[in-house]
């Protein structure tokens, strides 16, 4: 039988998509004449990626005019900037008002419009006020020519009076550490007059970094005197230790980053093939039979703790920001109990993970005399693993959880939630009861489908899980999309929202719908220069504004729904166990 | 212990409690009083109302009044309790009366729906999952013509190339009739797979008749005739899941206004403490 011609693509490479529109050979050439890039040695750069390639491919130039918000507090983003021209205001905390930055601060409702909205919700879908979506604010939207969305704030002056602020000039940076380790922006920032910025996306930024050693300095410096000791503490492993001991450890830890970081983007694609494939495709962090010679944590994004399993890999749990991997052979080394353990687990990034490595001899001087006598005394299997064994690192509870649940949250990524919405199809009757509660809290539109994938009896239904990682709100141009102050819930302001869909095609997994919104009388409502229709972007708010908190949880009469935070694993295997 | 095995042996023990707690105070009340009735008449009036109000909460979902499975489990464990207290009511017996008779069996067919539709919920929802992916109810409908229509273009195909009679006829005998609808409601409840079965055994004897394509065009055609079976599955268990609620809450609006016109009579023609 003949053969069937073989299939073949061209491989997709690292800047078949350029940050921006093509930058001119003029350009590279002012930027390279720029403070910090005039000063960086050239030749440290591989020939596959010069300094030149990653100005032309990974940075673009953004102009801004006065009083246009640049960054705003809170906000998500990938990318560093450098002012080319102008100055900008940085606004120190406590920064501005959320209303200024497009977002709203969701008040609660009283009982009594909690009971009216029984009766007094619309009975067509996706009613707006009309006069709300016509509501100027303090601050004013427009598109540049170059299709960029632009909010800018309208009284500047006032601003820098009223609020603390500092002034940035030619050649200064920032946005570097959020962008590097994926925290939220910490300050507002906005162009005070015309201004001229360089963007440079993570990929460049980190690729400067680890060519040119002073910038890598200059970036570590200040993320270790930023940051780094905050997130070493989020751990149990170093909250007890004194100020002393945290600065040798913030001093001598290394800082790693696997993976992805626009995994979103990849995320469809990476799910497809067989278990062994996408394995394959989840870069080592470390390996299973590898000395241990650090204590790893997770300091953003996931991790897959697995280990050999006759010819495949078993995954035994999942690590999010702040867990650890290796303490348990660290201490069975350092303890001199028999002979000593090799990792007994592999570790490998799931998207991306950024990974804060403290080396063997500093953990044994430092954290492991010191660990408090309970956690100290954790049960220790030096032994070889056994094909069933568990993860030595995983939380415990992780193990009450079936091997294929744990290996079906990871490969569909569901470990980024922190309130899923779990169904057990074994006790939901399929009434609907959550999905008619969830439209009486939102003017009779629910906002969620009860649909989803399954494992077994459990299906993680299509609402938006409120991420650890919200790659809904990067990109955002008018901050619409925003974390509530506070608790945390990732929420769209419906006002300030203009319908470009970034969030919706972010979402790796559909829970967020672009809607046509109409008026009260059911017609739809269209934009007076574009003719087309207005569209919102809508998804779950977790009942943000309703007293009671989710109604889909609370109206479920059989206990089949539940908001579940599938970080903590053992609420996940108590609820599963019930 | 499991959560929920822990909550039904607390329901349990409290059911069993308040049932004897209505029979001490029945007893006292009758050798107090002697007037016979009226205490458990009462608790019953009581219980039944406070069962009504689960459906007002289903209705005021936002309203932090208590999680719905919470107000299940009490509706579920009070109906029982209310069942007991009828019996103690009516003091074990038939009624024998016209109207005391009618209202009996509207209680009992209240309790009666109740429990089978707890017991249609557990046994449906687990047979569902096990069957796999699912659809949405209603949403079922659509499919089920959007699979009439392709069978319908695999039957049009046949009758334009290869102008087979014996698929058409089949097609016509069985097959219309099939994808016309729901159907197999009753043997999906009790889990028969014949109209299935059946089906597939005789498309099975048509292929001997039919030229190449048309044996591809069959096998098309089994392949939607199970879509449907699998359609015709979810919505037989489906719709049962709801559909006993169309007995269960009009009859319980039948049982508060007998309940009402009882309870006049009753003071009514009472004459008085005996």
């Amino acid at each position: 039988m003949a053969e069937a011609p073989q299939r073949s693509i061209r491989r997709p490479n690292r800047w078949d998509q350029p940050f921006g529109p093509d930058l001119t050979d003029a350009d590279i050439e002012r930027i390279l004449a720029m403070a910090p890039f005039d000063g960086m040695d050239q030749s440290r750069f591989a020939p596959s990626a010069t300094l030149r390639d990653i100005i032309r491919n990974d940075a673009r130039l953004l102009s801004f005019e006065s009083g246009d918000l640049i960054v705003r507090a809170g906000d998500h983003g990938t990318s560093t900037f450098f002012v080319m021209a102008g100055t900008v205001r940085v606004v120190l905390p406590p920064g501005l008002p959320n209303t200024l930055l497009g977002r709203a601060q969701p008040q609660q409702k009283t009982v009594w419009q909690s009971l009216a909205q029984v009766w007094s919700r619309p009975k067509l879908p996706e009613v707006r006020d009309i006069a709300k979506l016509d509501l100027k604010t303090a601050t004013d939207t427009r598109v540049t020519q170059q299709g960029e969305t632009r909010t800018r704030i309208t009284d500047i002056d006032d601003i820098c009076e009223r609020y603390k602020t500092v002034t940035l000039g030619e050649t200064e940076m920032f946005g570097e550490i959020a962008a590097l380790t994926r925290a939220p922006r910490t300050s507002t920032i906005f162009a005070q007059g015309r201004v001229e910025l360089l963007e440079i996306r993570r990929p460049g930024i980190r690729d400067i970094r680890n060519r040119v050693a002073s910038f890598k300095e200059h970036i570590d410096g200040l993320y270790r005197q930023r940051s780094l000791e905050a997130h070493l503490r989020e751990s149990w492993v170093f909250k007890h230790l004194d100020n002393e001991a945290m600065s040798r450890i913030v001093a001598l830890t290394l800082f790693e980053t696997y993976g992805n970081f626009d995994w979103q983007a990849s995320f469809m694609r990476a799910a497809e093939g067989t278990p062994a494939e996408r394995l394959e495709k989840e870069p080592v962090i470390a390996r299973e039979g590898d000395y241990p010679d650090g204590l790893l944590m997770v300091r953003a994004g996931f991790a897959r703790v697995s280990h050999e399993y006759d010819h495949g890999h078993k995954t035994t749990s999942y690590l999010g920001a702040g867990a650890v991997f290796g303490l348990e052979e660290l201490l069975h080394n350092w303890r001199g109990e028999g002979e000593p353990v090799q990792l007994k687990n592999s570790l490998r990034a799931v998207g991306y993970s950024d990974i804060l490595r403290v080396p063997t001899h500093v953990i044994e001087q430092y954290v492991l005399p010191t660990l408090p006598e309970h956690r100290a005394a954790g049960s220790i299997k030096p032994a070889v693993p056994q094909a069933d064994s568990q993860a030595s690192t995983a939380d415990p509870a992780t193990s009450d959880l079936a091997p294929e649940v744990v290996e079906f949250l990871v490969d569909n990524r569901y470990i980024n939630g922190s309130q899923t919405m779990l169904i057990n199809l074994d006790r939901c009757v399929r009434c609907d009861a959550c999905s008619e509660a969830c439209a009486v809290g939102h003017n009779n539109n629910p906002r969620f489908n009860r649909h989803g994938r399954r494992i077994q009896s459990l299906m993680v239904a299509n609402a938006c899980m409120h991420c650890l990682d919200p790659v809904c709100m990067l990109g955002c141009p008018t901050g619409a999309i925003h974390r509530v102050e506070g608790s945390g819930e990732v929420v769209v302001n419906d006002d300030t929202c203009i319908g470009c869909a970034t969030c919706a095609n972010n979402c790796p997994y559909d829970n967020i719908r672009m809607v046509e919104v109409r008026d009260a009388e059911g017609r739809f409502i269209f934009d007076e220069i574009t003719g087309q229709p207005v569209v919102k972007s809508t998804k779950c708010d977790l009942c943000v504004d309703q007293i009671g908190g989710p109604a889909c949880q609370r109206a479920c009469p059989h206990d089949a729904l539940a908001r579940v935070d599938l970080s903590d694993t053992a609420a996940l295997a108590k609820w599963m166990g019930r | 212990m499991k959560g929920f095995v822990r909550r039904r042996l607390v329901n349990v023990t409290f059911a069993i409690l308040a049932a004897l707690l209505v029979v001490v105070s029945s007893t006292v009340y009758v050798t107090a009083i002697n007037q016979n009735g009226f205490l458990t008449g009462w608790i019953l009036f009581g219980l039944v109302l406070a069962l009504s109000g689960y459906r007002i909460r289903k209705k005021v979902s936002t309203l932090p009044i208590g999680r719905a499975s919470s107000w299940l489990q009490a509706h579920v464990y009070g109906g029982l309790i209310a069942l007991f207290a009828f019996f103690v009511h009516v003091g074990w017996r038939v009624p024998d009366g016209v109207f005391e008779g009618v209202f009996a069996s509207v209680f009992l067919l209240v309790a009666f729906s109740g429990v089978v539709g707890i017991v249609i919920n557990r046994i449906f929802a687990r047979r569902l999952t096990r069957r796999g992916e699912e659809v949405i109810f209603e949403r079922i409908p659509g499919f089920m013509v959007r699979l009439r229509e392709q069978a319908e273009e695999i039957l049009l195909a046949s009758a334009g190339e290869t102008g087979s009679a014996v698929l058409r006829e089949f097609y016509f005998s069985r097959l219309s009739s099939f994808f016309a609808g729901p159907r197999n409601w009753l043997g999906h409840l009790v889990s028969s797979n014949r109209t299935l079965y059946k089906l597939q055994n005789e498309m099975d004897s048509l292929e001997r008749y039919l030229n190449a394509d048309d044996r591809e065009r069959l096998t098309e055609l089994r392949y939607l005739v199970e879509r449907k079976d699998e359609l015709d599955f979810a919505y037989a268990l489906q719709g049962a899941m709801k559909f006993w609620l169309f007995i269960h809450v009009p009859l319980t609006v039948a049982l508060l206004i007998g309940m009402l016109v009882h309870t006049v009579l009753v003071h009514a023609f009472s004459g008085g403490l005996s």
